[in-house]
């Protein structure tokens, strides 16, 4: 939890930099918001010394050829995978109203059960489709 | 990495539940200080891991009617409005409150003062719950239940889960019903109950799923997590580098044709043969006989191995003759320097008689 | 001033003799002020999707959230199609909350709270997705190492169904067989996106020998009596699945045979990859029936 956020109704960050008045008694920092904390966060690109190079894991994705000019290696650039229908009902959460369903999986180990999948494999090949009961919020597998 | 990750994230954020409960009370002190005296909180907040999460804990939920047991609205019944989890309390509609001076910036609408009477949380331990009986008759009577306890679970439609029967304890044929509770509207963000239920996948093959053949791959590393550190599972480059042996440098067919191509040079002829030099030497012949043109025919001349510049003939000829003279002289000179000596001798002897 | 005229360039004196070069008459606007009216942004700008319903901040209603995320349970159901656009609402939804959340940090709001909540919903959808996806390849992969246990047994059980059957010249068998195809080794009828590996071989000299074991009893010429290599079996499997199919393939094995070929087995990868890469591109030169009736 934040310890600072409640403490900041009556300031803005502006004022808490210029407060010449302070005497410091009741703990007040001049700088920052607080002393405690984690101190060993990761260094950002600014900070550590001549040798240190922190990328942005965006560079190395070709070469300078002899004209000087960039030529960049395709396969090794970062690709994002779009799906091709992007207008899915789908959204981020699910309704409260809809309670998570309880999974159980009688005879298996559990979802990666390689005699489940092969056993609704062969119901597939038997009748065309899987079947999967349900009873109240009990989905059995 | 920004400053919103290093409040979130459990390893570089400033959690209060890592230190010990001492320095922890001294941030929740420096907390309560800091707060203007509305919105401080007259009990203190319990840890994460103390907090009641199930009903079968907070024995009450919005909606009971419940009996005070304790305070100033002792044996009062009122309801109960809300349930405050930091603090293991609950909200009622009647209770015991505090007089609080609120800014104006903080002000609910409708208010009118800067002073109110803000409603202290009660624990559930000093709470009764009531619930009715039926009578033979036909009348209703109110109980309050000294101590529940909680046996057997049904499916409740409304909560959406499991809830415990709440039955009164030596007494436990009655139930008191848990309330019902308000409807929870969806949020913009909320997927509707029809979509959430529709199965869109069925396994149909031991070979492949729906998803792309190697999605494990780009999805996670596969040296990551795996139980030993040199078992890589694949096989880089320079691995598959390592494991094949050499090719040979030259193969056997090439090898056969550079043998080849030695054993063709060595049979070749170092030097031409006669045959051939006459044949050239006649052409070549005749070519240069054939030549009419006298500054071409000059130049080849020059060029011939017998040709002899003029210039060379006579400075041989006068060097021939240069030479020819010194010998003379030479000759002549011997003979001078013999009569000279003869003469010489004839003199001095002359001299000494 | 003399001094200074011996400063100016040629062009600077130009332009002193023919005065300024701004026309008397036009007429100078009201300035543009730098606000945010002013400033029009097309609507299909690829950066609205950081945004929530183009404002600069979501409504107060817009951020209390109802809500839980999805679960596993909830996703076991979903195709990959709906995983994966699940995948990408969800990361639309976070780029949007997590850039108002660094707006709400800055001036400290007690917003970002209900920002954080958010966030770890959509984190935690996401999670899951991930957890399903993982799930989903780890059983298949199981599944393939039970079907090496068991999967002799039930290949032989098909084989005694399909054998005892008086008729299987059917749809309902022949879908049947289109569908054990695919679920045991992967082939698809129409060849789409095939890979031909080993399972692939495997698949063809099984489904041949189902043909091969029905139809051959019922034909009089015992020309013959045994599927000898590759070529063979796949003519089978192309063309057995009926009486009258079995009989072409069977004149072409015998025609076959005449030319005294026999692929090892190193090479009928690359045979069998020859003749499904010329059924593929025979299906792509007939053109389709529906535009040869428009032409006709």
């Amino acid at each position: 939890m934040n310890t600072v956020a409640v403490r900041h109704f009556h300031s803005t960050p502006q004022t808490l930099l210029r407060r010449p008045w302070k005497t410091y008694k009741d703990g007040t920092l001049f700088y920052g918001q607080s002393k405690a904390g984690n101190k060993r966060l990761p260094l950002s690109t600014k900070q550590g010394n001549k040798n240190f190079y922190k990328g942005t894991r965006s560079s190395g994705i070709g070469h300078l050829n002899n004209v000087g000019t960039y030529d960049i290696n395709y396969n090794r650039v970062r690709t994002f995978v779009v799906p091709e229908d992007m207008s899915t009902p789908l959204k981020p959460l699910v309704s409260p109203s809809v309670p998570i369903p309880k999974n159980t999986f009688k005879g298996y180990t559990g979802i990666t059960d390689g005699r489940l999948w092969l056993n609704q494999i062969k119901e597939y090949i038997n009748t065309g489709n899987v079947t999967f009961e349900k009873d109240g919020n009990i989905e059995k597998y | 990495m920004s400053s919103l990750a290093k409040q979130g994230s459990k390893r570089y954020g400033r959690e209060l539940s890592r230190y010990p409960h001492y320095i922890r009370k001294m941030f929740d002190q420096m907390q309560e200080r800091a707060q203007i005296p509305a919105f401080r909180s007259e009990y203190r907040q319990v840890d994460e891991n103390e907090r009641y999460n199930n009903p079968r804990q907070w024995l009450v939920q919005p909606g009971d009617t419940v009996m005070i047991t304790k305070g100033k609205f002792a044996g009062t019944l009122t309801k109960v409005v809300a349930l405050q989890k930091e603090t293991n309390r609950v909200f009622l509609e009647q209770s015991e409150t505090k007089r609080v001076v609120v800014p104006k910036q903080f002000w609910q609408p409708g208010q009118t003062s800067h002073i109110i009477d803000y409603p202290l949380p009660q624990h559930p331990k000093d709470l009764k719950v009531v619930g009715t009986i039926v009578n033979d008759d036909g009348t209703e009577k109110k109980i309050a239940a000294d101590k529940l306890v909680f046996k057997g679970e049904y499916w409740d439609e409304d909560y959406q889960k499991m809830m415990p029967y709440r039955r009164i304890k030596y007494n436990e044929n009655i139930i008191i019903p848990w309330p019902r509770p308000d409807p929870v509207e969806d949020c913009i963000y909320s997927t509707d109950k029809n979509l959430v239920n529709e199965r869109t996948f069925f396994p149909n093959s031991i070979i492949y799923s729906d998803s792309p053949i190697d999605l494990i791959n780009s999805m996670r590393h596969p040296l990551m997590k795996r139980p030993y550190k040199w078992d890589k599972q694949y096989l880089t480059k320079s691995d598959i580098k390592r494991l094949v042996p050499p090719q040979p440098l030259l193969s056997d067919n090439k090898k056969a044709g550079i043998l080849e191509r030695q054993q063709i040079k060595e049979n070749l002829p170092s030097k031409p043969l006669p045959e051939t030099i006459n044949l050239v030497g006649d052409k070549v012949s005749q070519f240069l006989n054939n030549i009419t043109d006298p500054h071409l025919a000059k130049f080849i001349n020059k060029n011939s191995p017998d040709y002899k510049d003029p210039k060379d003939l006579f400075i041989e000829k006068q060097k021939k003759l240069y030479d020819e003279k010194i010998k003379e002289n030479q000759q002549l000179n011997k003979i001078k320097s013999f009569v000279e000596a003869k003469y010489k001798l004839k003199r001095t002897k002359n001299l000494h008689i | 001033m003399v001094g200074v005229a011996r400063f100016s360039t040629v062009a600077a004196r130009f332009a002193r003799a023919k005065g300024y070069r701004i026309p008397h008459d036009v007429q100078l606007r009201k300035p543009i002020l730098p606000t945010i009216d002013n400033l029009k942004i097309r609507e299909d700008h690829p950066l609205w999707e950081f945004f929530h319903e183009k404002q600069f901040v979501r409504s107060v209603d817009d951020l209390d959230i109802q809500g839980r995320s999805w679960t596993v349970q909830d996703l076991r159901k979903k195709s990959f199609e709906d995983l994966h656009a699940l995948w990408y609402v969800c990361l639309k939804e976070m780029n949007k909350i997590q850039r108002e959340a660094v707006l709400y940090e800055d001036i400290s709001s007690s917003k970002i709270q209900q920002c954080m909540e958010l966030e770890t919903a959509l984190k935690n959808s996401m999670l899951s997705i991930r957890q399903v996806l993982s799930e989903r390849e780890a059983g298949l992969r199981n599944a393939r190492e039970e079907f090496k246990v068991v999967g002799e047994e039930y290949l032989k059980e098909f084989k005694e169904e399909y054998l005892n059957e008086e008729n299987v010249e059917t749809d309902e068998w022949f879908d049947k067989l289109e569908r054990l195809q695919y679920a045991i080794f992967g082939i698809n009828s129409t060849y789409e996106s095939v890979i031909i590996n080993e399972e692939f071989l495997e698949g063809i000299k099984y489904v041949s020998s189902l043909y091969f074991d029905k139809f051959s009893s019922q034909i009089e010429e015992k020309a013959v009596t045994e599927l000898k290599d590759i070529v063979e079996v796949y003519k089978v499997f192309e063309n057995g699945s009926t009486l009258d199919g079995f009989k072409i393939a069977i004149e072409n094995i015998v025609e076959y045979r005449e030319s005294g070929l026999v692929i090892p087995r190193s090479k009928e990868i690359m045979v069998i990859q020859n003749l499904v890469d010329e059924k593929i591109n025979e299906a792509n030169q007939i053109p389709e029936p529906e535009s040869a009736e428009i032409s006709a």
